[in-house]
């Protein structure tokens, strides 16, 4: 019954589609609005049948609905709620249903924001690129990927149980969503993109109409990223946050090309200027989520994440290919219309800093792309299978991340056209002599190589650059209109929502930036055999086996080891890393225990469970400054959140008597001067 | 692109970013092929053992039942697949799974020792199966067994 309804709902949510293409199709050539608009509301059944088919979905995992073939082999009886839910996407069908009912969502958000423009051609063939790339989805969801499939032959009494490694953490719950609200969230600018090709109309309209959804999407995805790499580190134990791990990389690519996406936008906004590579890096970003969907679900390449094999992978390829090769023939086809009104006047102003960060950007997405397929050409062309080890995105990578972070301290002080050096001076000179003063303190007191040295020092050099903006953009708001601290900060946000949350998230970047130098040059990790109650001093903690148990529940055995922490005569508490095994399963997963302290980690993890002995083998590393992974990422989802907050550009001190009009509410794009509040 | 400087300074721009590229390219070909792992069986790695002196290279195969023998500087055993068996010398802990019949990969490079046979790895990843088998499938043999 559930696996019909289920079946249904794809295929009516894939007829409207059809009909939404059609019709809109239809309304354009016959310049018909009572067509477009009627298949507009296509979107909206387009979401109800989405929404009904994940409800069938769910239903089946939370009742432990055995007779399909989903839910037997991601789902079984001792599974708990939660892991129940989280089941829709864990394995290929699944999360291809939760991309097309994120999809539908998204659709159906810019459909109703846009409904007053329904019969707009641009609008119109934005919404045809959307219900085609949901065709797409749900199409495979009929065909080689069906979520309901029903078990051939007896229905089995229990299920498989997800993958040990999904069930371990509720974090499950919120990564992956987090990355599709991400991925999916590209699809509006890159329809946006394509109609804007497609009807000739390349100016910075589409921009406009797409600006927050882009946002939005850049902001799960980064969001996404970060929780990955928390997960990483805190569930699956091996030490680290990232391992170049061809889905990680897979998650990473869309985000270089998505941020300076964002940043480039700004140049065409103001000037006109980067139109060609706007639409390359917005094609690119759509079509890098399509192969990053195609790398972790078609098992093509061999890694840790790739939960699973199937046949979809020519499908996506053939997509892939559809999308890159149409969105390059667009662009080459307009090629002489998108010649920009505006030019580069000197090397050194914020256009160029811009063209830099696209160059820089697109590089670094080169190098891991390369890495990351690599493998896989070779695979093809010689049948060898490889891998490419670490070092190679290590040593590629650092370089590009400092340049950028070089780039970010600099840029926002260089204006637009062009300057004097004075300017640049009045900005730089103090954030320059504090990055200068880091670098020296950090070779004198820290050692450490060249890297880290300028990781530090750049960071210091932005995070000062960045504070002085805020405190002399508030200082300026509170001379104009003398207002207490906290309403000018806010007003001043209000007045540039997207300069002083860029900033904001600028500093989130600086606080990764430093924690993932501090990690790479001084994480320390040793083994240690210890006996129940022996001791052993690692990098100025002492650590302490005091005793180990075993958990039996119905899902899984844990094995756990009570360690106690100390730093001198401090105790830090007990921490219990573990191992367990599940019954279906062949394999056992390690969970670390991490005692976070705001400048150091101290990483614990179960080598080997006892011996007959009664010793245990204890993984211990101090990794410094872990925590500022993840505040960084705090940081830069805030600075997000605050970049979309609505502009309101009014003076108060203009409207001081009251019931005087106020000033209306400001358009979105960046005036040329800085209102009051801006950069002094 | 759009953006272009002034008309005397764009050959020289050109030339300068081609000549970075090119670099670049240079770079990057060689940081690629310097860290490529190539990924064999054991009767492969067995045979393709000249070529691969010095190379990092993985090798998958099967512990050999009653093999595994834990020194305090590392752990011996022996990998089996196909028709080839190799003497493995692990340099570091073993994770908990490490067992015998145990299907594994381990990373590293051949002994650099002139009458050496024996693998010297460093890494050793058991390769997680997605498929989980029901506990009256059928489990394979077990090699070294008599």
């Amino acid at each position: 019954m559930t696996a019909a309804l289920g079946v249904l709902s794809i295929a009516a949510a894939a007829s409207a589609c059809v009909v939404g293409i059609t019709l809109l199709g239809l309304g354009l050539q016959r310049r018909d609005a009572r067509l477009l608009r009627m298949g507009r509301r296509s979107v909206f059944v387009l979401l109800v049948a989405a929404i009904a088919a994940v409800g069938m979905m769910e239903w089946a995992l939370v009742t432990h609905d055995f007779s399909l073939d989903y839910v037997a082999n991601n789902n079984a009886r001792a599974t708990p709620l939660l892991f129940s839910i989280t089941g829709l996407w864990a394995s290929l069908e699944g999360s291809i249903l939760l991309w097309g009912l994120v999809l539908a969502g998204y659709l159906a958000v810019t459909a109703w924001r846009l409904r007053d423009r329904a019969t707009d051609p641009i609008v119109a063939w934005a919404t045809i690129v959307g219900l085609a790339v949901a065709l797409f989805f749900f199409a495979i969801m009929l065909g080689p990927a069906n979520p309901f499939q029903v078990v051939s032959g007896a229905t089995p009494a229990d299920g498989t149980g997800p993958n040990p490694l999904l069930q371990n953490h509720p974090l499950m719950a919120f990564h992956p969503p987090m990355l599709y609200l991400g991925y999916v969230g590209f699809t509006v600018p890159f329809s946006f993109a394509i109609a804007s090709l497609i009807t000739g109309r390349l100016d910075e309209g589409w921009l406009a109409d797409t600006r927050r959804t882009t946002l939005v999407a850049w902001g799960f995805l980064t969001v996404g990223i970060v929780l990955g790499g928390w997960w990483s580190y805190e569930v699956l134990g091996w030490g680290g946050f990232w391992a170049w791990d061809p889905v990680e990389n897979a998650s990473l690519l869309p985000w270089l090309t998505a941020t300076a996406f964002i940043h480039s936008v700004i140049t065409q906004e103001r000037r006109g200027m980067l139109r060609v590579w706007n639409l390359s890096l917005v094609i690119a970003t759509f079509c890098l989520t399509i192969l990053g969907t195609f790398i972790t679900r078609s098992g093509v390449i061999d890694s840790v994440h790739a939960f699973t094999q199937s046949s979809i992978g020519p499908w996506f390829l053939t997509f892939l290919g559809v999308s890159a090769l149409g969105g390059i023939g667009l662009i080459a086809w307009r090629g002489d219309r998108l010649r920009s009104p505006g030019r580069v006047d000197a090397p050194m102003s914020r256009e160029s800093a811009f063209l830099a960060n696209n160059l820089l950007f697109a590089s670094f997405a080169f190098v891991v792309l390369l890495g990351t397929v690599f493998p896989l050409l070779v695979e093809a062309v010689q049948g060898r299978q490889m891998s490419v080890g670490r070092p190679y995105f290590d040593r590629m990578t650092v370089p590009l991340g400092l340049a950028l972070l070089f780039l970010m301290a600099a840029a926002p002080a260089l204006p637009w056209r062009a300057t004097t050096g004075e300017v640049i001076r009045r900005r730089l000179a103090v954030p320059a002599w504090i990055g200068a003063v880091t670098m020296v303190a950090t070779v004198v007191f820290l050692g450490g190589g060249p890297g880290l040295v300028l990781a530090f020092g750049l960071g210091a050099f932005a995070a000062t650059g960045i504070v002085r903006s805020l405190l002399v953009g508030v200082r300026a708001r509170r001379t104009a209109t003398g207002e207490r601290l906290p309403r000018a900060s806010w007003g001043m946000l209000r007045a540039n929502p997207r300069l002083y949350g860029g900033l904001v998230v600028h500093l989130g970047v600086v606080c990764i930036a430093v924690a993932i130098a501090a990690f790479g040059s001084f994480s320390t990790h040793s083994e240690l055999r210890l006996e129940r109650g022996q001791s052993a001093d690692v990098g100025g903690y002492t650590v302490t086996y005091l005793d180990s148990g075993v958990e039996r529940t119905d899902q899984k055995t844990t094995v756990t080891a009570d360690v106690r922490v100390e730093r001198g005569t401090r105790d830090l508490g007990v921490y219990r890393p573990a191992i367990s095994t599940f019954p279906n399963a062949t394999t056992g997963i390690g969970t670390p225990s991490v005692r976070t302290g705001p400048f150091q980690d101290v990483y614990l993890t179960l080598v080997s469970s006892p011996t007959d002995q009664g010793r245990i083998t204890l993984g211990v590393s101090v990794n410094p400054l872990v925590v500022w992974l993840w505040i960084g990422g705090g940081v830069m989802a805030l600075g997000t959140a605050l970049a979309l907050v609505p502009a309101k550009k009014t003076n108060p001190a203009l409207t001081r008597s009251p019931g005087a009009p106020r000033a209306p509410a400001a358009e979105p794009s960046e005036p040329e001067r800085a209102p009051v509040g801006g950069q002094a | 692109m759009t953006a272009t400087t002034g008309r005397r300074r764009a050959p020289a721009i050109a030339l300068g970013v081609l000549a970075v590229a090119i670099a670049a390219v240079v770079v990057l070909a060689f940081a690629l092929s310097d860290n490529i792992v190539y990924f064999k069986t054991v009767s492969e790695a067995v045979a393709s053992r000249e070529d691969d002196t010095g190379r990092r290279i993985r090798m998958a195969g099967t512990v050999v039942a009653g093999s595994i023998d834990e020194q305090p500087d590392g752990t011996w055993f022996e990998l089996t697949e196909g028709d080839a068996t190799v003497v493995v010398e692990h340099r570091g802990s073993t994770p908990d799974l490490f067992e015998e019949c145990a299907p594994l990969v381990v990373e590293g490079r051949w002994s650099s020792e002139p009458d050496g046979t024996t693998f010297e790895s460093d890494r050793i990843l058991i390769k997680h199966d997605n498929e989980y088998r029901a506990p009256d499938d059928a489990v394979p043999a077990c090699p070294g067994d008599a």
